[in-house]
């Protein structure tokens, strides 16, 4: 009898299987048609809110938000290539001063040489003997003239140098501006990047220290309204102290040491409550002391800070008065230009953004110590989540370090488990710590998970910076000093953006690595932009077999016809992709298929047109400016001068690819 | 002859076999879905469920020899990343450290000159000295393999990263043999949209090589575990051992032969892969292990030994397979792909239950 039982068994099933049959509702076929929008509107003004939470010490965390206009991008000319990338490369430096007669100078020509030394190239400064615009200009024309592998420059009068710069990049000659300069967009001239201060950051930044320190009321005393930069430096206080919650004003002084002091001693009587300034510079600061001496105000009474440096200002950070001197960091101003040349003419690398921060650099009681020295011998750990051996877009990172510490004399050393693994890599991390390195340099995939071995570290006095995987000290909630990499939320957005501006009805980002926080930002990203454009948009998780994947990709479409934009997390979800676009025999028309990262399958499908683009984040960039961010605070005593230093998120199209795919692999 | 007996003997002939558990699921599961599920009944889920199981079907076939046998080899992943390394190197010449340390050494490869000879024999004769050292660790120490094979699986993992040049090789050339290996079987394709599938039909057919690879494989191995005496010392080792060896068995002999073939077929396993994808890494199919020990499992075979099959290891693999597209194909909002893992463990845990109860039933 017992026998009869399975008969039932199967037979119950069966029935069951017939019932719901029955029951299934039919099956409507429908047409469907897909509209492509052709009219592309060109100029796209895009609002963005960024988020600006820089200081981890801030008790209350109020969001501010930060308006930025994505202006229409100056055309740059792509650069030419050198033919070999290990000869000595000779680059111009043309600028309006020279430390023989402006001491401030000495230490930008400091920071060139070192540059120079570091990355095997011959500099040439010009300067005139005094300021003089036109002088500069004909320095400009006899550089070009002179024809270097690359030419820098400071450009201060944009109107001016526009026509020798541009000569320059008509020869293919990659240019950089530091010191003085605005950026490309602003200056209206093509040239990679200037290489100066962030003054909003500045001003924000510094604003976030004070008000930390509590207070009511924060004062900017400005000296010299109408200078576009201070006026960037106040506003960026400003938003930090409508962020805390506190009151702001601008104070307006004048050059007169002795009227100003007596301006700000006539305000603090009328504005008993104002408790927090800021200053803009020496021509500031000093009759601000001059207030507090006139007031018998001592260190506790109200906090101040300052633009950047001077003895008397060092002296005052000592005593307690003044909390911190916010330096542009000039040696970084040289230094970063030559190596910003020297990646573009060598390597094709060029910087992320159009303003390359050198500042703010924070000077406080803390910082005022001596730097190693240039020739100190200097070890760093890498800590990564993932390497070369199993991931081809770690390589690229990894060349980019190692190229970096062999330039600079340093002993690095790399740090991976063998497979994705948070708890794995956060064991890695404390055996960096316990090897007391003079830096680490490491991936914050989890920034949880990885509080506790990063915190061990800064308490133990070792420096840390953070690449390729990240948000930021803020936003991770650790105190490490920067972040290099591509904003990944950005990435996707823009990515998104691009796709649906192609057409299509619905986004899916094939996510092969669930639980990374970097690969969920991305996918964010290109969620936002697909209800921004007014798409669906649905994730789709694929595992480390890719014959599996394919398949998962396959069954998802067929479940989801409607499905036409694609975005790939990297080469291991965009390899099972394509074997997905070969199984169901589709073609370009069927979907719009964008990418992160690069490799040579995917190089080969942006060619023929099946993908539209990798999202290069510059990995030789991330390993290389670690290992340059941890060298310069090590060796010099340049901190980085922002909490997120961006390498990426740069497009590589076909428009662009010929230029890239020669470095594939080895530096893009 | 009446309704009954025939039953009767329908039934008798399900439970004396190892399969009759699993093949009753997969069938009853497939029939479900092809009702249930939109999507489902059309060549291209079916080509893609069988297309899913081609590298973790192969390995399959050698855990369930080893399990049947009662040993497991958990260092099949680096076998496959070894497999790849060394087949897709030597295969095309790339510019790799194999390529230029068997040149150097006066092989017949060089950087953009392959050899596909010398890749096939290197891509399944050094997974197969791998198993073959599993094997002899296992009968010198008498360590249990588990523990064996999780020490080789770092060992060997440290190998691979060695011989692999700690980098990840991609290669974008197709020789001949990729195709043999793993192509799109194009002729059948075209034949089923030919012959079967209605022209106004936009079904696709996606069936590759590999899948004739894998049916072949299965046949031979399950002729060879039911046919041959080395088939039967596997059973009678994984049954009972000593009595095995009392009946003149040679039992260590046998051992280290199932895992030589276990490695053989993960390095054929690997060749498959790097065929399709052209490109392999240090940690390739890290865990394949276990979903091939799955598979075995769901397909009947015991933890212990003593019994199973490689029919039903197929089946076993497939079923998970099937479940799968089933689950994407039904859009259920919280199994999705990433919650598929959720839907293995319980196939499996249910497919033992059902598998243990016709097995005690078929004894009784």
């Amino acid at each position: 009898m017992k026998k009869s039982t399975l008969f039932r068994f199967v037979v119950i099933i069966l029935a069951l299987s017939a019932f719901i049959v029955a029951c299934q509702p039919q099956e409507v076929e429908v047409e469907v048609t897909r509209e492509v929008e052709v009219e592309v509107e060109t100029e796209v003004e895009v609002t963005r809110e960024v988020e600006v939470e820089t200081e981890v010490e801030v008790a209350v965390e109020v969001e501010v938000t930060r308006e930025v206009e994505v202006e229409t991008v100056v055309e740059v000319p792509v650069p030419v290539i050198v033919d070999d990338p290990n000869r000595t490369l000779n680059i111009i430096a043309v600028q309006h001063a020279e430390c023989a007669w402006d001491s401030f100078w000495c230490t930008v020509q400091a920071g060139i040489e070192q540059g120079a030394l570091d990355n095997n190239v011959n500099v040439t400064i010009l300067a005139p003997d005094s300021f003089d615009v036109d002088a500069t200009a004909s320095l400009i024309e006899q550089a070009v003239a002179a024809q270097p592998d690359a030419i820098m420059l400071t450009v201060t009068d944009a109107t001016v140098f526009a026509d020798p710069i541009q000569a320059a990049l008509d020869l293919g000659i990659p240019v950089v501006a530091y010191n003085a300069g605005a950026g490309p967009v602003e200056d209206g001239i093509g040239y990679l990047t200037y290489l100066g201060q962030d003054e909003y950051a500045g001003g924000y930044l510094g604003g976030q220290r004070l008000a930390a320190e509590g207070g009511n009321k924060g004062v900017c005393v400005n000296h010299a309204p109408g200078h576009t930069g201070v006026a960037k430096r106040c506003a960026g206080f400003e938003a930090a102290m409508t962020e805390a919650g506190l009151g702001y004003e601008e104070l307006v002084t004048t050059d007169d040491p002795a009227e100003s002091a007596t301006i700000i001693g006539d305000y603090y009587a009328a504005n008993p409550d104002a408790d927090i300034f800021i200053t803009m510079g020496p021509n500031s600061a000093v009759p601000f002391y001059a207030f507090m001496d006139n007031e018998g105000l001592s260190a506790g009474d109200v906090v101040h800070g300052t633009f950047d440096n001077s003895p008397e200002i060092t002296a005052r950070i000592q005593d307690g008065t003044t909390m911190f001197g916010i330096d542009q960091q000039p040696f970084l101003q040289g230094y970063g230009g030559v190596t910003a040349l020297s990646l573009a003419a060598r390597y094709g690398i060029l910087p992320a953004g159009p303003v390359t921060a050198t500042g703010p650099g924070f000077i406080t009681a803390d910082s005022l110590g001596e730097p190693a020295g240039a020739d100190a011998p200097m070890s760093i750990i890498a800590v990564q989540h993932a390497e070369c051996a199993w991931d081809a877009f770690w390589c690229v990172v990894q060349n980019g370090a190692t190229t970096a510490a062999e330039q600079m004399n340093i002993d690095l050393q790399i740090l991976a488990p063998d497979s994705f693994d948070v708890d794995a890599t956060a064991s890695l991390i404390e055996q960096a710590v316990a090897a007391a390195p003079d830096g680490i340099m490491l991936t914050v995939t989890d920034p949880t998970v990885f509080a506790g071995p990063i915190q061990s570290a800064l308490d133990a006095g070792i420096p840390v910076v953070a690449y390729n995987a990240g948000s930021g000290p803020a936003n991770d909630g650790i105190n490490y000093l920067t972040y290099l990499g591509q904003d990944e939320y950005a990435g996707g957005y823009q990515g998104g953006q691009r796709l649906a501006a192609l057409g299509g009805t619905k986004g899916v980002c094939v996510n092969h690595a669930p639980g990374n926080t970097n690969v969920a930002l991305r996918c964010a990203g290109f969620e936002a932009a697909m209800t921004e454009a007014g798409l669906a948009y649905e994730e789709l998780v694929t595992n480390d077999d890719p014959a599996e994947s394919a398949t998962i990709i396959g069954d998802y479409y067929s479940a989801n016809p409607d499905v036409d934009i694609f975005l790939t997390m990297g080469p291991n979800s965009a390899v099972p992709f394509y074997a997905f676009v070969e199984n169901e025999g589709l073609t370009t028309d069927d979907f719009i298929h964008g990418t992160f990262d690069l490799s040579p399958e995917i190089s080969a499908n942006i060619q023929n047109g099946t993908t539209q683009f990798g999202i290069d984040q510059q990995p030789f960039l991330q390993g290389y400016g670690a290992v340059q961010a941890l060298n310069l605070l090590y060796r010099h005593g340049v901190v980085p001068a922002l909490p997120v230093t961006p390498t990426g998120p740069g497009f590589v199209t076909v428009d662009n690819l010929t230029v890239v795919q020669a470095l594939a692999g080895e530096f893009r | 002859m009446n309704n009954d007996s025939l039953r009767v003997r329908a039934l008798r002939l399900f439970e004396n076999s190892p399969i009759a558990g699993p093949l009753i699921t997969l069938i009853v599961v497939y029939v479900l879905f092809l009702f249930i599920v939109p999507n489902f009944a059309t060549w291209r889920t079916l080509s893609g469920i069988i297309t899913a199981v081609s590298i973790s079907g192969i390995v399959t076939i050698g855990i369930t020899l080893l399990m049947i046998s009662g040993e497991f080899d958990l260092s099949l992943a680096p076998m496959i990343a070894m497999s790849g390394y060394l087949f897709g190197s030597i295969s095309v010449g790339a510019d790799s450290l194999i390529t230029n340390t068997l040149s150097s050494w006066g092989l017949p490869v060089a950087v953009g000159e392959g050899n596909i000879w010398m890749a096939v024999l290197f891509g399944l004769g050094v997974p197969a000295l791998m198993g073959t050292l599993n094997g002899l660790i296992l009968i010198t120490t008498n360590i249990p393999s588990f523990i064996v094979t999780l020490g080789t699986r770092q060992i060997f993992r440290g190998v691979v990263w060695i011989v692999a040049g700690a980098e990840l090789l991609q290669v974008l050339d197709e020789p001949f043999i990729y195709e043999v290996l793993n192509g799109r079987f194009d002729s059948f394709n075209d034949f089923i949209k030919a012959y079967v599938l209605n022209p106004e039909s936009r079904d696709r057919v996606n069936f590759r090589v590999a899948t004739l690879w894998l049916m072949g494989l299965v046949i031979v191995y399950q002729l060879l575990l039911v046919w041959t005496p080395f088939g039967n010392h596997l059973f009678a080792i994984g049954g009972n051992d000593g009595a095995a060896r009392a009946q003149g068995v040679r039992s260590a002999r046998a051992r280290v032969f199932a895992f030589m073939i276990s490695g053989l077929l993960a390095g054929f396993a690997g060749m498959v892969q790097f065929s399709q994808f052209k490109s392999v890494r240090v940690a390739e199919q890290t865990g394949i292990e276990l979903t091939a020990i799955a598979g075995a499992v769901v397909g009947g075979a015991l933890l212990n030994g003593g019994y199973g099959s490689v029919w039903g290891a197929l089946i076993g693999v497939l079923l998970i397979s099937v479940l799968r597209s089933g689950v994407i194909l039904l859009k259920i909002p919280f199994v999705p792909a990433d919650n598929f893992p959720a839907v293995v463990g319980v196939t499996i845990i249910a497919s033992v239950m059902l598998n243990n109860y016709l097995r005690t039933r078929s004894t009784s």
